[in-house]
Order: C-alpha cells, then structure tokens, then sequence
C-alpha cells in the first residue's frame, strides 16, 4: 500500500507503513496527483507562489512545469484579484486532460501534461461568480473536481462558497447543482440560494455516479440523480459538522465522515477523534474510534484529508495536527503512523 | 517575484538604496536594490 502525504512542509509518501524521506521539505504542498506514470505536485511558497513540479521516475527527480495564470484584469469593481492564491483541486481524466481547481476560483485545464494551462472562461465568466465569496480563505476556491467515470465531459466542481457547479460538454457551458443544499448562515431570503453554498467537499461513486456525497458546512448531504438535486442527511453522529466525505467506490451506500463540534468550534467532539460511517446511504452511522485518540484529540481533518482506496477497503486519515492514521477494515478499526507530521492538507492512495 | 498581472507578490518588498519603493520607482545604473522576502509563520 502507498499513499501520498501533502502537508504544511512537504510531500510524505508512506509505503508499506513507512514514512519515507519527503519531498519539497519545508515547503507547503496543497495538492497531488499520480496519472499514467507521473506524479504532480502543487506548491505554494510563501514568497515565490504557486509552483507546478512533476516527476516521470516516482519522485527521484522533479521538473518545473507551467503554473496556471489568470489573464490580464479588466478594470472592473470586482474585489477578486484575477491572482492564482492556490491549486486546491488536482485531478485528471481517462483521455489523460488535467483539471486543476484553484482560489481565487479559477478552473484550469491541461492537455500536455502541465506544459500549458488553459483557464476555463465559460465558468470564470459566469456572472454569478460575482456572488462567490471565500470561506476560510480570503477567496473561493474549486476544491472538488468530478469526473463522471461513464463521461469525462460530464464534471461536477464543488466550491467553497459558490455551490456545485456542473458540465456535460467538457466545460462548453455550466450549470448550477447545488439546488437542495441551505446555508444557515445567510440571510433567510438567501439561504437556500445554490450559488452562495459551502459545500466543504464533494465526492462521486465510481461504480454509481448519479451518487454524489457532500460534506457542507451546515450538514452531510447526498444526491441520487446526478446532482441536479440534494437531500440532507440528517442521521449523521456525533455532529453535522465537518470538511472530508469518502464515499466506496463499489458502494454508493457507503460514506465516511470525520465530524467536528460545530463552525465555531473546529475540534473533534469530547475530545475523542472519530470516523462515522455509514453503510444504508445515510439512514444510520456508526461512529469508529477504534486506534484513533479518544482523550484530549484537537485533531481537524481538512477537505482532502480523509481518503478511500480502489478497493473500498482501506482508509487514510491526517489532520491539521500531524496526525496519520490508516484502516484496513474500512474504518472498523486505525493504526497510528504518526502523531507528528507537519499540518496535513492531503491524503491520496496511489494506484 | 511578480504575479501574473506584473504586480509584486504579497510578501515580497522591494528597497531602492534603502528605501521602500514601488516597481514605478526609478533607478539608475548606480542604485542599489534589495529584495526582502517577508513572511513569517510555523
């Protein structure tokens, strides 16, 4: 088993628990993606900002590859610097495209292997985007990409705050597809207004993609027809809170979340970290501490810090205070591999 | 050290012989120029 580590300072790779020697030490890695032989890398230096690194060997050498760009800012009103702040969202189709997602909410697209970049102008120029606001940066940002596995036309982005948003022509045109969700937090006449959502993540079944599972900001929700609705899932324990969702790739009845205590509180509930999991699309959750720390756990597991193999079967886990942890029973029970790594923003298995 | 509109990145500072200055500032061949990645953080 291998799995990639992007963390606060540096790229770990875990094999066969293992840590091992990281990459880009002391450098913040937002982001990572291993398609068709490479590995990509986002960066983003404090001073110098975003970098684009690949490697064609797994990691022994790495080559400086193109950073997406926004074009030249119009003169306008707009307080969203057209700047790239962060890839938030690497992934790449099965014709080899690959889609980054970013804050200040630019989507891009790449056929050449990261060579160059190509901003998609259809949704960077949808008015609604003027909507948009950040939620827990200063700008929104795409930090999901879906890719329909029966239709890679078909793309589905989740966007913190600006909704979901869907293409079924490779990006040509955009819908809105976050009807369903509410957001408590605004206005009561804009609550339930699906361009200003905060889903926090989501993911699409492999094996049932009209399947999607999110983790919002006010709540877990599910949609079964293709994300042109959603419902709430309302039997999520110990809270609704959160930021990850996996859902198993052969089962769309089976999601993972990783609750905190609410919005104002980012902390794991009584202290105990814990996994809930579902197996009946939502209706019930068992709650799985098994391995994780149960006393005095501060531990907030960021959008991408929870993951799900090929398999369905094992599970990775890394939070904001350097803890990993892996399942190999689907959470039922975790093993500790560290306690101590720098702040974790990405966990992803490799293939 | 510039972004993608040709503006200087967020935390880096630019002085011209000792003086905080703007990318419109001019120098001449004599003008010493510092550049000052400011930026702290855990």
């Amino acid at each position: 088993m291998k799995l990639f580590v992007a963390t606060r300072k540096g790229l770990f790779v875990l094999r066969d628990s293992r840590i091992e020697k990281p990459h880009f030490l002391g450098d913040p890695v937002t982001a990572v993606l291993q398609h068709d032989g490479s590995l990509y890398a986002a960066l983003n230096l404090g001073h110098f900002g975003v970098k684009m690194r690949r490697s064609s060997n797994d990691g022994a050498t790495w080559e400086e590859i193109a950073v997406p760009a926004y074009p030249p800012q119009p003169k306008s009103d707009e307080k969203t610097p057209w700047k790239l702040v962060q890839i938030w969202a690497l992934e790449a189709d099965p014709a080899g495209t690959l889609w980054a997602g970013s804050i200040p909410g630019g989507l891009f697209k790449s056929g050449d292997r990261g060579a160059t970049w190509t901003l998609i102008d259809s949704l960077w120029r949808r008015p609604e985007r003027a909507e948009w606001f950040g939620g827990g940066y200063d700008h929104p940002g795409i930090h999901s990409i879906c890719i329909d596995p029966r239709d890679n036309r078909r793309i589905t982005l989740g966007i913190s705050c600006g909704g979901a948003w869907q293409t079924r022509d490779g990006g040509e045109t955009w819908n809105i597809a976050s009807h369903g969700m509410y957001a408590e937090f605004m206005p009561p006449e804009r609550r339930n207004d699906p361009n200003i959502q905060d889903p926090h993540r989501i993911v699409q079944c492999a094996s049932r993609p009209d399947v999607f599972w999110a983790q919002h900001h006010n709540g877990v929700f599910r949609s079964t027809d293709g994300s042109k609705s959603w419902q709430e899932v309302t039997a999520i324990k110990p809270s609704k809170f959160g930021f990850a969702v996996a859902v198993h790739p052969h089962d769309a009845d089976t999601a993972w979340f990783v609750p905190a205590v609410k919005d104002e509180c980012r902390v794991p509930v009584d202290g105990k970290l814990v996994v809930a999991r579902t197996r009946d699309a939502g209706k019930s959750f068992q709650v799985l501490g098994k391995g994780l720390p149960q006393q005095h756990a501060y531990d907030l597991v960021y959008r991408h810090g929870l993951a799900v193999d090929a398999s369905g079967k094992h599970l990775a886990l890394g939070s904001t205070t350097g803890g990993l942890w892996i399942s190999e029973n689907q959470g039922d029970s975790w093993e500790c591999l560290s306690t101590q790594l720098p702040p974790i923003y990405c966990v992803r298995f490799a293939d | 050290m510039l972004d993608e509109q040709g503006e200087l990145r967020k935390h880096v500072f630019v002085f011209v012989d000792g003086q905080r200055a703007r990318l419109s500032n001019p120098v001449d061949e004599k003008s010493e120029i510092y550049v000052l990645q400011a930026l702290t953080g855990g």
